[in-house]
């Protein structure tokens, strides 16, 4: 779908043209629902925050900037809802010694690609607490600043967080990387045997 | 710019790799959620206008149909019977006076007493009638004297005329209902209403249904039915009270949406207060059983406030008997020998707390019916 047929879909939706909201519903949905299952476990919860989403986009297109991409619009509310949804669950640790976490340093290191769902895995492993803070910051691209300010908690909370939260990423990474080699190993030596 | 942790890019670029298959069930929830509160309403007031009009027509056609039956009958019996008849002179005291004032009397003596009437009718010329004298012979003409002779032009001929246009018209009509004071109607009831936690406030709601009413003598009736009633409401959570099936949050909600699927049976009383014409004011007053078929409750809770339970779906789990009280005035009006219309405002009174959350849940509204009497025309 194009940028034009987008907009004529959102001037449906001003209408409450269901046909538009469909359009815009299928067209954004993958889109939407990525995000949805990268804050919540389970996939029934990720389906009500969806639903809860779009309710939101619908009701409120009204609202929408048009010189903004639509598709960065839904995202943000997809995240704050996201974010309300699971409020109640975020139970933050203050942390303000910040000085150790700014320099840890992966930079030299390269991981193999690994399929989304394995990623999602992994994201799941992590507490409510740290899996926002990533997901706000390594993939949503929020600032620490900004996050500060959407979850009620500190600039170095926030860091911390997300220190934790690729600290613990890392040793998923690297046990998924050492199980590959094993196996690999192992395929190796079958087939010599 | 500052580069990217390779872990954040990582994650950044699976994610962005991600190809969730389309769901269309996600959408039929959506759609539902979206177009639901809307589309019962509407249906609601849809049929509450449909309705209104329908009435309005017959209210006003109707009785122009049974005046264009009873001129042509009676002018079928005139050229049958042409008695030359002198005009009824028409009081002076400048009242509104009948439109066939001046059309002659074919049946009625003037000075005769009731019981003698029928001697006369078939006689030849009668004297002029004064508009008090036409009253009065009317108003001795016994019911008894109509029924023996029940098919007579007499009958006939005095009745028609005088049914249109004047209050001692109903006379032989009155004769007519005492002779079957023990009839059976059956009706089919619409009744938009006001669900709330306070009378004659709330959300629009309806009632759709079949009555039964059992005539036990002139003034009082007795009437039973079962009504389909979709009940919305909005309750404060504070006057919730959930019995067998509590809320566990860890937050307490605001307010509570309910949309309720209920059978109402009601049993009601009906005493007639005034009849005029063909129209009947009465009171009704009586109990209301109410079977909850589906309670659906939306808890609704202060912002950022989630992850608590968020709805909850009954099905056949209470019953309320006789938990409610009806009271209604209504004015019921003939269309006919068999059919007749009923606009009826209402009020449901709650005896019992209703629901799961045990509400005190009210409903004002007016019933509109069309009922149509049952009983074998072979009796009257």
């Amino acid at each position: 779908m194009n940028e034009e047929a987008i907009q004529k879909h959102i001037a449906g939706c001003l209408k409450y043209d269901k046909h538009s909201q469909y359009a815009l519903f299928k067209y954004f949905y993958s889109y939407a629902m990525g995000i949805c299952r990268r804050y919540v476990r389970h996939s029934d919860e990720a389906s009500d925050i969806l639903n809860e989403s779009f309710l939101k986009v619908f009701n409120h297109i009204a609202n929408y900037d048009t010189s903004k991409p639509f598709k960065t619009w839904i995202g943000k509310i997809i995240t704050n809802t996201a974010i309300d949804y699971y409020r109640a669950s975020l139970k933050f640790a203050q942390h303000d010694e910040i000085e150790a976490y700014e320099d840890l340093s992966d930079g030299e290191t390269v991981y193999g690609k690994l399929a989304y769902h394995d990623l999602l895995v992994m994201v799941h492993s992590l507490s409510p607490a740290y899996r926002t803070v990533f997901n706000l910051y390594a993939i949503d691209g929020y600032s620490h600043q900004e996050i500060a300010e959407l979850l009620g908690i500190t600039v170095n909370t926030s860091k911390s967080n997300l220190h934790k939260a690729r600290k613990k990423l890392q040793e998923l990474l690297l046990n998924a990387s050492r199980t590959d080699a094993v196996s690999g190993t192992d395929r190796q030596t079958a087939g010599k045997s | 710019m500052k580069e990217k942790h390779p872990i954040d890019k990582l994650f950044t670029e699976g994610f962005n790799d991600a190809d969730i298959p389309f769901d269309e069930g996600a959408w039929t929830a959506l759609s539902r959620k979206m177009h639901r509160r809307r589309r019962w309403p509407l249906i609601i007031g849809i049929g509450s206008i449909a309705a209104a009009v329908v009435i309005a027509v017959l209210l006003l056609f109707g009785d122009r149909e049974q005046q264009t039956i009873n001129l042509r009958q009676r002018a079928a019996l005139q050229q049958k019977q042409p008695v030359a008849m002198p005009p009824v002179t028409p009081p002076t005291t400048g009242s509104v006076q009948p439109d066939n004032w001046s059309e002659p009397l074919t049946a009625v003596s003037a000075q005769s007493p009731a019981h003698e009437s029928h001697h006369r009718l078939s006689s030849g010329r009668l004297p002029a009638l004064t508009y008090v004298q036409r009253k009065k012979v009317i108003a001795e003409v016994k019911p008894a004297d109509l029924r023996a002779r029940p098919h007579s032009i007499a009958t006939k001929s005095i009745a028609q005329p005088f049914q249109i246009h004047s209050e001692s018209a109903d006379y032989p009509r009155t004769a007519t209902v005492e002779t079957r004071q023990h009839t059976w109607s059956l009706g089919i009831i619409a009744a938009p209403d006001l669900s709330g936690m306070h009378a004659f406030r709330g959300k629009l709601s309806g009632n759709i249904g079949l009555t039964a009413t059992y005539r036990v003598n002139g003034w009082f009736s007795i009437t039973a039915g079962a009504l389909y009633a979709k009940k919305l409401y909005q309750a404060d959570f504070a006057d919730y009270r959930p019995g067998g099936n509590p809320v566990y949050t860890q937050y307490t909600p605001i307010t509570v949406n309910a949309d309720c699927d209920v059978l109402d049976i009601p049993v009601n009383i009906n005493i007639d207060i005034i009849r005029k014409h063909r129209g009947t004011l009465f009171a009704s007053t009586g109990l209301s059983s109410y079977l909850m078929l589906r309670e659906a409750y939306d808890y609704n809770y202060p912002p950022h406030q989630y992850g608590d339970m968020k709805q909850l779906t009954l099905h056949n789990e209470n019953r309320h008997i006789l938990g409610l009280a009806n009271l209604s005035i209504g004015y019921r009006r003939r269309l006919g020998d068999a059919v007749s219309i009923t606009v009826q405002p209402f009020v449901k009174v709650p005896l019992t707390g209703i629901g799961n959350g045990k509400l005190k849940l009210y409903s004002s509204g007016v019933a509109l019916s069309a009922d149509i009497d049952l009983t074998p025309r072979t009796k009257r």
